[in-house]
């Protein structure tokens, strides 16, 4: 329980709460401002979560994890000025220098300590691997399937971090998660179902992508199982099909069909560091 | 600039007849940093850092005696290697971002033989004051006409006061630090 509750229920059900409160709220401007509610509830999900994990932050300095806090600050704060900025050209003017920001704040750290010669291949791979998911993701981020596949790669994260390197920065990526999850869930309870938006898909691939990072950098998790984690994302196509051929067109059951397909390279990398033995 | 120079000269010389310390560098080869930790009530987890470096300085009165140790937190080892890669990852030392614990004494109570040493501890970017217990074992010349000097320190630390927060209080928080530190007298 000391560990379920911070790591799942809390941020889990802070923005189901958020959410769903926003949802009944704003009824009438939901159509409008939902990919921004969504935004700024998974991230105070999120935020709720790495607080009751980390109570607090790490130490009398911000470490690198708690970089990940302010990294998802940024997001749920462009997400809310986003939300009370209507305007056209507020994509532009808000996307890029927040994404940049993100991005200086985790990479920061690591060019510091990580030898040049490892750190530009690793951050570089990253990086492309972020952008070919994170393009597909988008490209498919107007079906709620995208949903499914976004939460088996952030479920699939922390388990593997979990098992393999850090319990720490594997509750973190549990954290977000859960977030995921609330929205994932109240997404099956009603008629239409909607997907994350590309912009909050950018975001939550971006901070997961700096959570692959740091648990290779600091936790040396094995890369294999963190590259097999990021390729989730290449399977919802697959699922998809699957669905389709046999024709199951139930919402709830295609996303947890889409799901489970996505979840298939978090199993092969659970195979490849499942732990011989209790170390405690 | 060179009645300057000598000025410095003679007052360094001065200042340094005046301490009358004796200072000495940790032989890490015969030195042994251990740390003891509950587990789960059945028996005691030893570990010990294999990196390290320091030194002490004896003065005539004891009181003034004091101690540097640095610990390369990456060093750890619990005849385990999963376990110790655990241990330098994030929910413990955090080895990348942390590479040093520190000790630096502030003062001493107690005589040649025995005392209590309290100084400073730095993990993980948290400074703390920490109590050791220190036990003189042995002193005098060596076979190789150097003179070493031999002690026991402990202290017990609560490491979550460190930040160390990492399962707590299932894997117990109370962590017991034995160190017998030989040093060679410079």
């Amino acid at each position: 329980m000391s560990l379920i509750g911070p790591t799942v229920l809390y941020p889990f059900i802070t923005a189901l709460i958020f959410i769903g409160g926003a949802r009944v709220l704003w009824k009438d401007q939901w159509e409008t401002s939902r990919l921004y509610l969504v935004g700024i509830g998974l991230s105070f999900g999120f935020l709720v979560g790495y607080f009751a994990i980390n109570t607090g932050f790490s130490a009398s300095r911000i470490s690198s994890t708690d970089r990940i806090f302010f990294a998802v600050s940024i997001a749920g704060l462009t997400a809310f000025l986003y939300h009370i900025w209507i305007a056209r050209l507020r994509r532009f003017l808000l996307m890029p220098p927040a994404t940049l920001l993100i991005l200086l704040l985790i990479i920061q750290p690591l060019l510091e300590r990580m030898p040049l010669a490892e750190a530009v291949p690793v951050i570089t791979l990253a990086f492309l691997i972020w952008r070919a998911a994170g393009t597909f993701l988008t490209r498919n981020a107007s079906k709620h399937t995208s949903n499914s596949s976004f939460l088996a790669m952030a479920i699939g994260a922390a388990i593997i971090i979990s098992l393999d390197g850090s319990l720490l920065i594997g509750q973190i990526a549990g954290a977000l998660a859960a977030a995921t999850g609330a929205w994932w869930v109240l997404n099956q309870t009603q008629n239409r179902h909607e997907a994350l938006g590309k912009a909050s898909i950018t975001f939550l691939q971006l901070i997961l992508g700096s959570i692959l990072i740091l648990a290779y950098f600091y936790a040396e998790v094995s890369p294999i199982a963190l590259l097999l984690v990021a390729c989730v994302p290449f399977l919802q196509p697959i699922g998809e099909h699957i669905t389709n051929a046999f024709e199951i067109t139930a919402p709830i059951i295609q996303s947890s069909i889409v799901g489970l397909i996505s979840f298939i390279p978090v199993l092969i990398a659970l195979w490849l560091i499942w732990p011989e033995e209790s170390l405690y | 600039m060179k009645v300057r120079n000598i000025l410095i000269f003679t007052l360094a010389i001065l200042f340094a007849s005046v301490s009358n310390a004796d200072n000495f560098k940790v032989d890490a080869a015969h030195s042994t940093v251990q740390f003891t930790a509950n587990h789960l009530g059945f028996s005691h987890l030893i570990g010990r850092f294999n990196t390290f470096s320091g030194g002490f300085s004896l003065e005539k009165n004891a009181t003034k005696n004091t101690a540097t140790v640095s610990i390369d937190t990456s060093s750890v080892d619990t005849n385990h290697q999963k376990r110790d890669d655990h241990l330098r990852s994030p929910d413990f030392f955090n080895a990348k971002e942390f590479p040093t614990m520190d000790f630096k004494s502030l003062s001493y109570k107690g005589n040649a033989k025995e005392g209590v040493l309290t100084g400073n501890l730095t993990l993980l970017g948290v400074t703390k004051k920490v109590d050791f217990k220190v036990k003189n074992i042995g002193e005098g010349k060596d076979p190789w006409g150097g003179y070493r000097a031999g002690f026991n320190a402990t202290a017990t630390i609560n490491r979550t006061d460190f930040g160390m927060k990492f399962m707590a209080p299932t894997i117990p928080v109370d962590v017991t630090i034995n160190l017998f530190i030989e040093g060679i007298k410079q």
